[in-house]
């Protein structure tokens, strides 16, 4: 503001010309020369001037230039006898630049009377915000300045890129600023994945209708996330045979058989001259359909009910460390930390009734 | 005494981080005792009531074992009969194992008690044969000593039993169905004797 101020003072100090001459130039000589013929009491040729001015083409003039010669012709509508105009001027002003005031040492009571009357009228916030700014979501860190053209009510929020609203950082008044501070969260306080959203600020007229909205659109990236791997599933070596395999069960038919057959036959050949017992064919059956059993009952490809329950408690504890593990990184990406780059802001007004 | 000194020797040095397990039953024993003398063939038969007991640390276990009994004989009088053995067992393999110990019998008759004292050396091998629910066995011995107080020099003796071992449920509880052979040769061949028992045991005590 006060480096604008300076170079239309500097530019008044050089140019010696009239108004009439510097029909043809650019932006900022048209302000120049605008200001001057208001100084001069020109206030007719002055606004025509600064009308100019603030009708060039892109790139014209930049927002402290632009509110100056809004500044100027308002004042000039007014001397000219065109109260309305005036107003519209400075509502304008107001809109462009709700931070704007008149300077008192410049302009006479009965314009900054005006202007302030038209400032009540048009509630509007303006934004003051940090371009690039890594935070830790979770912690307000992130720096939103709000100022406001009147006392009035402004809703600031972030929302999607469509529009879709996240998360309302703050509802209510706002005299002439008001310091935030947004934690990277989003909605349900869920910390916002990586992309494109926006930081919105809508001013509420008295009666709480929509006005004026302020969209900054904001990349955010994760800047740092320190997770922990994830447990690795349990290894084949850790987990038992579900399904028996050949080898127990002709272990157990070959074994007793053998002994089953031991029994019935060896006692003969180790006491051939004596006429034994016929007991031990049936100790010697009993083994053998014992060992058939045992055959049939673990016969190869036969699910273990015992294995695989004890592999499901296996994979229930690897599942339960994988849970945990997921918590916690689900906690540490709550902490993570966000480069949250802001661009520029868009003004959207409110359309009139 | 120098078996029973040998396990408890080695139960404590085993140390406390050796696993022990114990087990006692009570066995019911149908006996069948050939005797085949020059005097002639002699057959008696009878049933016998005892016990068993073994305590293990770590592979190494010691096994007692007792029953008496009453023989009857065809035509001759019944013969009380006692016997008992104490055995020390190594178990180097989950499958196999090695004992060695005495194995007294002794034969209660009307002219006089007949002792029987057998040094056996026993080596056993077992199969699972239902997961660790039932086990099959088979045991063989040689008669590496003894003392029979019989007028006949003894020459040799060996035996073999082989059986099943099966643990109820999950309950400590297991049955042991088993059948036994013993053969004794005495006066260069001229006399044998042949003890058969076949038997059921009950106990506390896994296997």
């Amino acid at each position: 503001m006060r480096a604008g101020l300076r170079a239309v003072g500097l530019s008044l100090a050089l140019m010696g010309a009239t108004p009439a001459i510097v029909l043809a130039q650019a932006p900022g000589q048209l302000l120049v020369s605008g200001i001057r013929a208001y100084q001069q009491l020109e206030f007719a040729e002055a606004a025509g001037l600064l009308r100019r001015a603030l009708a060039a083409p892109t790139p014209g003039l930049d927002t402290p230039n632009r509110s100056q010669a809004l500044a100027y012709l308002g004042a000039a509508e007014l001397f000219r006898n065109r109260p309305d105009s005036a107003v519209a001027v400075f509502t304008r002003l107001v809109r462009s630049d709700p931070r704007y005031r008149l300077d008192r040492l410049i302009f006479p009571p009965e314009v900054t009377t005006v202007f302030d009357a038209a400032r009540r009228r048009t509630p509007a916030a303006a934004l003051g915000f940090v371009p690039v700014r890594t935070i830790r979501s979770g912690q307000p860190d992130y720096p939103i300045d709000v100022f406001g053209s009147t006392y009035h009510d402004v809703r600031v929020e972030i929302a999607q890129a469509d529009g879709r609203t996240l998360r309302t950082v703050y509802a209510g008044p706002v005299g002439d600023s008001l310091r935030l501070e947004w934690d990277g969260r989003g909605a349900e306080d869920e910390p916002l994945a990586e992309g494109r959203y926006v930081l919105r600020v809508t001013s509420l007229d008295s009666t709480g209708a929509t006005g004026r909205t302020v969209r900054i659109p904001l990349d955010v990236r994760i800047a740092g996330v320190d997770t922990v791997p994830h447990p690795a599933p349990p290894a084949d070596s850790v987990l038992l045979p579900e399904r028996s395999a050949a080898g127990p069960a002709l272990e157990a038919l070959i074994g007793s058989l053998a002994i089953g057959t031991a029994i019935a036959v060896l006692p003969s050949a180790l006491s051939s001259d004596v006429d034994l017992s016929p007991t031990r064919f049936a100790v010697g059956a009993a083994v053998t359909v014992a060992g058939f059993s045992g055959f049939f009952a673990r016969r190869p490809g036969r699910p273990i009910p015992e294995n695989m329950a004890a592999n499901e408690r296996v994979r229930a504890d690897w599942r339960a460390r994988v849970e945990g593990v997921a918590r916690q990184n689900r906690d540490r990406m709550r902490r993570a930390l966000l480069e949250v780059r802001a661009g520029t802001a868009q003004i959207i007004e409110a359309e009139s009734p | 005494m120098r078996v029973t000194l040998t396990a408890a020797l080695l139960a404590l040095s085993a140390g406390p981080m050796a696993a022990q397990s114990g087990a006692i039953r009570a066995v019911v024993h149908g006996v069948w005792v050939t005797g085949d003398r020059p005097a002639g063939l002699r057959e008696r038969s009878g049933l016998g009531l005892g016990g068993e007991a073994a305590f293990a640390v770590g592979p190494a276990a010691l096994a007692v074992g007792y029953q008496e009994g009453s023989l009857d004989e065809s035509g001759g009088p019944s013969t009380d009969f006692v016997e008992g053995h104490v055995f020390f067992v190594l178990r180097p393999l989950r499958w196999a194992a090695l004992g060695f110990g005495p194995h007294v019998r002794s034969f209660v008759e009307p002219g006089g008690t007949q002792r029987w004292l057998l040094w056996e050396a026993h080596l056993q091998a077992a199969t699972e044969v239902l997961g660790p629910t039932i086990e099959a066995y088979a045991e063989g011995w040689v008669v590496v000593s003894a003392d029979v107080e019989v007028a006949e020099p003894f020459d040799g003796g060996r035996g073999l039993e082989g059986g099943l071992k099966v643990a109820v449920g999950r309950l400590p509880v297991a049955l042991r169905l088993r059948y036994r052979l013993e053969r004794l040769d005495l006066g260069d061949g001229t006399r044998r004797e042949t003890v058969e028992q076949v038997g059921l045991a009950v106990g506390i005590g896994r296997r």
